[in-house]
């Protein structure tokens, strides 16, 4: 179909480039570590090693290399899947990533999937109570929602349930062996927290983006058509204020991924947040090189998906092939 | 019985009074023009119509459909009549649909709104409304996004959108004002031949008083909320009673007293072979495509183009403001290229321009004085701050506006007094040619008259030579002595003003004449259909 | 010109009370923020300590009020590096348009790509924590924020006709854009700036949260609430106010920058 296939040639120009920007990011992830003070081998052998110990250790990494030649060798083992080896772990840093990943990434999604089930509803009553009491609610609301720092949130709200209400230490991941129902338990505080302030942003776009499509004439042909306020917020603003809030989504993705690397700390979460600070205090440069571009990648890939998803409902994004 | 009757309908937004007692009346069947200059009230009388005013809106008096107060009316009651019973076409049909929806769906929905109808059944009465309006012949079909069609198309849907439900009452709002001239005469037969098979009746909303001559049975002439004349169409504007309504028709056939050409006089602005393409999104197009042309010192030369012929890329390259692909351009014999040399400053100084809207050529941030003064900037050497304001304050007074006026900022002024600004921008170096493009065609006739005379009266005093843009072919008639006829980036036709377009062999030319309404030639055939009627 | 709305003026009120209250800590705190008092620790909030003592007695309201300090002097210099850095290149590449646009957008895409904090975090990863590398951090990513906000309203400034006549007049690309151009964005980057100022107070309480803001002894809201998260159970206090200071400071900001952009609105000023 002309549609499928025009959605498929603008995928593929957007892929090119996630691809071209991948690269980029992952040449200054490289050299902004390469100019990071503290040498990893000193580090690792305490500052009585001899240098002859510490010089072997070099070898022994890889660090001796020109760093031309790292990069390529670190480049080439990324298409591979893997990541290098852990200076500290000694082990693969793909198998660390993987398993802080399992916990990360559910996190990032449950969030997502809370702030717009969260944000989008809101903002649309908000828009059709316009001016009315429910409306300024939500817009106070959010607005303290914009300025609360999450972490603060998560303290409080670990206060809240643990010591007020008493309930079960809030905090730490019990593992997906554990079960689905209580690994999803753990997470849902985390998440909640990390959605609120996505969620304010999203309900306050939603809201303007609709508000701004209703002085629209398109919205006067369809009220002229016999549709009520309300049907005709629906059927044509809503759909044309997705775009803005599509936007939002996208641009906050990279908030909500780096917020969630600070909630794991509040959380005590296993995630990939918890391995690059560990991995920033031991000078472990290959893990922090390794999970900042998962992140990269997940940031851009997502923005990937949202493009797709801009082409789906903007007919006129998509070029005629 | 009369089928749509408004009655002292006064309308308030916020403290401000929009509609002051209008009152008029529309028969089953007949169409009514109703005309007035911008800011008239007469799409809000639309809007009061089918009750969709903004928020703040007070309406007072009586608007009755078949005797049906509508103002009585229940929300949803009214919902029940708008696009059932009166069909509302906006102007801008680019606007007026939604982008995200495919045509197909925007017309079927009237269907599933007021018929009840699945989305399946709907689509193809949507099918059979876009076969009769024409959308089908056109090669649209029901999948297409408003971005894909032309304006003409676009604004077939939105009268079929209107036309869904055969209506008993259609108002049209503008609905040809941002077509070209073919595209105008093809929408208004549309509508006509609609409004004749179902026996609709047609409020015609427009400022363009030769159009609505040609189809109106009565006319309603709206001025600052108020209806200050109605009647028959031939009546009105033979013997209109109303100061307003005689001012009205003097400003459309107005021509301004034309300046003795100087036939001896040489050649002043020479371009030869331009060509400029433009490449979007693989396709190119070619803007330019070979344009030869020349200007006398002090002629006043018309060209005429439909929208995306290359009048505007022509502009901007006779200013030399454009790379060019191919040709050259001399200006008093000189070579006239991109680019900030003292030559070319020199050339810059020679030929100034005046463009189309009134609201964004100026800096909004700036006094005007200074707007105006700009181009002094290519004086060697640059004058002081106290000349520069001097010479603006002079320039002002020249082209009709208080010299005072120069510490004024752009938006304290009306559509009108902002041309004259840009005119008075473009004299101040004293150049010897100035582009037009489509300066007048955002203004009101009345307003629109005042200028053109001005224009003529600072040629023949000044001697200046214009080369005059336009899509309007009456604008550039009344103006210009010489004319081009410019498509598809080619000089087409070229001849003398009075002769051309009714000597001309070529089809455009022709076809360009035939689709401009004019006022004297309704009103002739007026007269030949009375007459036929009286023996 | 209407008068501001009520939210507006509470956000410039709000602002400039924070302002006040860092620039009074230079002078004068209640109690020496740094100074350890083990045998008043953990006060709940009274007479004596309005905020409550830590749990090295330190003062809760003294060390809010110089954590303003920190908060404020990095946010205003990452921002202003930032607009610096951006506001130039925006119009650079608005004005040069080709190739010279292409690569500093894509360069602002390859800086876009990077998690906000995450960027931050790798760079005082490669320059070590502190202050000055907060500032670094920050600013590096407010950069092509402004980069984009300038182009795009330049951009769409060009193609106005009274830049063609300017044009038209003689003037050249560099000249039209910073007479025509930059005064006519003006007030869309003074928006941007309080909603960046805004973003930066709440990156520094994150980058110090987790000990990559300024280091100690300099007092800042972020560490002030890492150092409450285990005590907070019980002194509840050492959490509750440096959190409501972030709070309503980058609620102040926000509510000033929505009444700027309101009183900026072309739409808004056309009505007028």
């Amino acid at each position: 179909m002309n549609r499928a296939r025009a959605i498929g040639v603008y995928a593929g120009q957007r892929f090119v480039s996630l691809v071209l920007t991948l690269f980029a990011a992952s040449v200054v992830i490289f050299i902004l570590l390469q100019i990071a003070p503290g040498d990893p081998a000193t580090y690792m052998m305490g500052l009585s090693a001899s240098s002859e110990a510490v010089q072997a250790l070099r070898d022994e990494l890889g660090l001796s290399a020109a760093p031309v030649d790292r990069y390529a060798k670190w480049i080439g083992g990324l298409m591979r899947g893997d990541f290098g080896v852990s200076y500290t772990y000694r082990a693969p840093v793909a198998g660390l990533i993987a398993e802080r990943l399992s916990v990360s990434a559910p996190l990032a999604a449950f969030a997502l999937a809370m702030s717009v089930l969260l944000g989008l509803p809101l903002g649309f009553v908000a828009a059709a109570q316009r001016g009315r009491p429910l409306d300024a609610l939500v817009m106070t609301v959010t607005q303290i929602g914009l300025a609360a720092p999450n972490f603060w949130f998560a303290i409080l709200l670990v206060y809240l349930f643990s010591v007020v209400l008493g309930w079960a230490s809030a905090g730490g991941f019990p593992g997906w062996d554990a079960g689905f129902v209580p690994a999803m338990r753990a997470l849902l505080l985390p998440a909640f927290v990390l959605a609120l302030p996505q969620a304010a942003i999203l309900a306050r776009v939603m809201r303007s983006a609709l508000i701004d499509a209703e002085g629209r004439n398109y919205m006067l042909t369809a009220r002229a058509k016999g549709l009520s306020e309300s049907e005709a917020l629906w059927r044509h603003a809503f759909r044309n204020a997705l775009i803005p809030a599509l936007t939002i989504i996208g641009l906050q993705f990279s908030f909500l991924v780096a917020g969630g690397v600070i909630i794991e700390n509040v959380f005590y979460l296993p995630g990939l947040g918890r391995l690059v600070f560990q991995a920033i205090t031991q000078r472990d440069l290959i893990v922090v090189q390794g999970v900042v571009f998962i992140l990269v990648l997940i940031v851009v890939s997502v923005n990937f998906v949202i493009d797709i998803g801009y082409a789906i409902i903007d007919p006129r994004l998509r070029r005629a092939p | 019985m009369t089928l749509l009757r408004v009655e002292s309908l006064s309308l308030n937004i916020g403290a401000e009074r929009i509609l002051d007692e209008v009152t008029f009346s529309l028969e089953p069947g007949e169409t009514l023009g109703l005309v007035g200059e911008s800011g008239s009230g007469k799409s809000m009388t639309a809007l009061s119509i089918m009750r969709l005013l903004p928020a703040d809106s007070t309406l007072s008096g009586r608007i009755a459909l078949e005797g049906e107060d509508l103002l009585k009316l229940r929300p949803r009651e009214m919902r029940a009549h708008r696009g059932r019973d009166i069909g509302m076409a906006f102007q801008e049909p680019m606007s007026a649909l939604n982008p995200l929806q495919t045509i197909g769906g925007q017309l079927a929905e009237p269907f599933e709104i007021h018929r009840g109808l699945s989305r399946r059944s709907a689509l193809a009465e949507a099918g059979r409304l876009m076969e009769r309006v024409g959308l089908e012949a056109g090669g649209v079909d029901a999948g297409r996004y408003p971005h894909e069609l032309s304006g003409g198309q676009r604004q077939r849907a939105v009268i079929a959108i209107a036309m869904a439900l055969s209506p008993k009452v259609l108002i049209a709002d503008e609905p040809t004002t941002a077509l070209d001239a073919a595209a105008q005469a093809e929408i208004v037969r549309l509508l006509l031949s609609l409004t004749q098979e179902e026996n609709c009746a047609l409020l015609f909303i427009t400022h363009d008083l030769p159009l609505i001559a040609g189809l109106a049975d009565r006319i309603a002439v709206i001025s600052s909320g108020r209806v200050v004349e109605m009647g028959r169409t031939g009546e009105i504007l033979s013997a209109p009673s109303h100061p307003y309504t005689a001012k009205l028709i003097d400003a459309a056939v107005h021509r301004p007293p034309r300046p003795v050409s100087n036939k001896s006089g040489q050649d002043l602005l020479v371009a030869s072979d331009l060509v400029k393409t433009y490449r979007k999104g693989g396709a190119t197009r070619r803007a330019l495509d070979g344009i030869t042309l020349s200007i006398r010192e002090g002629e006043l030369v018309g060209l005429v183009g439909e929208s995306g012929s290359g009048k505007s890329t022509l502009a901007r390259a006779l200013l030399a403001l454009e790379t060019l692909d191919a040709g050259g351009i001399t200006l008093g014999g000189a070579p006239f290229k991109v680019g900030h040399d003292r030559e070319t400053r020199a050339l810059r100084r020679r030929i100034q321009i005046v463009f189309q809207d009134p609201y964004g050529s100026f800096d909004p941030r700036l006094r005007v004085w200074r707007t105006v003064s700009e181009p002094m900037h290519l004086l060697d050497p640059g004058p002081n701050a106290a000349t520069r304001r001097r010479a603006a304050r002079d320039i002002l007074a020249r082209v009709g506006l208080d010299a005072d006026d120069c510490d004024k900022y752009p938006h304290e002024f009306s559509g009108g007094q902002r041309q004259r600004i840009a005119i008075a921008r473009a004299l101040i170096t004293r150049p010897d040619i100035v582009i037009f493009d489509e300066a007048v065609s955002s203004l009101d006739v009345s307003t629109r008259a005042q200028v053109l005379d001005l224009l003529a009266e600072l040629s023949r005093s000044m001697g200046l030579a214009y080369l005059f843009i336009s899509h309007d072919v009456g604008v550039v008639r009344a103006i210009a002595e010489r004319i081009l006829v410019m498509k598809d980036g080619k000089i087409v036709d070229e001849g003398p003003a009075d002769s051309l377009f009714e000597t001309s062999s070529h089809p455009y030319t022709r076809a360009l004449l035939a689709a401009t309404p004019s006022l004297a030639a309704a009103l002739a055939a007026r007269g030949e259909r009375m007459a036929d009627l009286v023996g | 010109m209407k008068a501001a709305p009520f939210s507006a003026v509470l956000g410039a009120a709000i602002t400039l009370f924070f302002i006040m209250l860092a620039l009074i800590s230079v002078l004068w705190t209640p109690y020496d923020p740094a100074s350890f008092d083990v045998p008043a620790r953990l006060r709940a909030p009274s007479f004596d300590h309005w905020f409550g003592t830590d749990h090295f007695g330190r003062d809760v309201l003294s060390n809010v009020m110089a954590g303003t300090r920190v908060s404020i002097a990095v946010a205003i210099v990452a921002v202003g590096l930032g607009m610096a850095l951006g506001a130039p290149l925006g119009l650079i590449a608005a004005a040069a348009g080709g190739a010279v646009d292409e690569w500093l957008m894509r360069a602002s895409d390859i800086v876009f790509a990077f998690p906000a904090l995450i960027l931050a975090i790798l760079l005082t990863a490669a320059l070590g924590p502190g202050a000055l590398n907060a500032i670094i951090a920050i600013g590096v990513f407010n950069a092509p924020v402004f980069a984009r906000l300038v182009r795009g309203s330049a951009l769409s400034l060009w193609k106005r006709e009274f830049i063609l006549a300017a044009r038209a007049a003689g003037k050249g690309k560099p000249r039209i854009s910073l007479e025509h151009i930059l005064p006519n964005i003006a007030d869309l980057i003074i928006v941007q700036v309080t909603i960046q100022f805004s973003l930066g107070v709440l990156a520094e309480a994150g980058l110090s949260y987790v000990g990559l803001g300024a280091s100690p002894p300099t007092a800042s809201w972020g560490r002030m609430l890492a150092e409450s998260q285990t005590i907070a159970a019980i002194a509840p206090w050492t959490a509750i106010f440096p959190g409501l200071a972030i709070v309503l400071c980058v609620l102040g900001l926000n509510l000033l920058g929505d009444g700027l952009r309101d009183a900026f609105d072309p739409k808004l000023r056309r009505a007028r």
